[in-house]
């Protein structure tokens, strides 16, 4: 992991319960969020099912970015890698949220919100 | 010696990691770690991630490592504090072990749950009773707590 404005970290992706991986060099300026579609666009593995709807990465056990905005943070906020790489690569693994459990995840989250229960 | 044998785990994991395990320590204590498993595909755990912590404790690897569940899971031997009913965590726990393979054990848990040895009773006969309703609460409780 390098330092300063233009610095870069290499990371090795991990897809979960597949055999792929990956090494990639990415910008510490950039966000999680790009980061995950740079993935599924342009380094998403045949073998794994394509009806996707979100991806969620994983490093030293932590969750790298995530719901609630956390996607926009940028790739040099990430402690974790940063602590990773005092050790080599630092492997992030790739995880898939596929679209059918999104969807219900969804509906589940509008049903609760269409709650008519009125607090006393 | 238990924090030499644990600095080489954490190197071990970051050399070879496994497919659907993460793992390293939460801060700057390397005897407090955290860890995810991803669900395996072809069984109701298939889509969640599940966070577990990992205490070493200071005679490791000559003692188990104290591992439990952060996420919420139906599973027969997992209870609801996250304690997991593992034999290599207890009884059957040996200094070759490492935590990569005691992750990966976790992660065959999930793929095949062992009722005849269970934490939670009342699962267990549900998966030996009706395994259909056993795996679809499981996959709700995935939906709601794992995903």
């Amino acid at each position: 992991m390098e330092n300063g404005i233009d610095s870069k970290v290499k990371v090795k992706l991990v897809f979960a319960n597949d055999d792929n991986t990956l090494e990639l060099t990415l910008p510490l300026s950039q966000h999680v969020k790009d980061f995950k579609q740079d993935i599924l666009e342009n380094h998403w593995p045949q073998t794994l099912p394509q009806d996707v709807a979100r991806l969620r990465l994983f490093a030293g056990g932590k969750e790298i970015g995530g719901k609630d905005g956390a996607d926009n943070q940028r790739l040099s906020e990430m402690k974790i890698l940063a602590d990773l790489a005092k050790m080599g690569i630092p492997a992030v693994h790739v995880q898939p949220v596929p679209k059918a459990i999104a969807v219900a995840v969804d509906s589940r989250k509008k049903q609760g919100s269409a709650c008519s229960c009125s607090l006393m | 010696m238990a924090l030499k044998r644990i600095q080489k785990e954490l190197q071990d994991l970051g050399n070879d990691p496994p497919a659907n395990c993460s793992a390293g320590p939460v801060g700057v204590d390397m005897f407090n770690w955290q860890a995810s498993i991803m669900g395996p595909t072809e069984c109701p755990y298939s889509g969640g991630v599940f966070f577990l912590n990992i205490q070493f404790p200071s005679d490791y690897p000559f003692k188990p490592p104290k591992v439990n569940f952060t996420t919420k899971i139906y599973h027969c031997n997992v209870n609801s504090n996250g304690a997991i009913c593992l034999d290599i965590l207890k009884d059957q726990w040996s200094p070759a072990l490492t935590i990569s393979k005691v992750l990966l054990s976790i992660s065959s848990l999930l793929t095949d749950p062992n009722p005849s040895d269970p934490l939670v009773p009342e699962i267990a006969q549900v998966y030996l009773k009706d395994r259909a309703k056993h795996d679809a609460t499981a996959r709700d409780w995935v939906q709601k707590y794992a995903t």
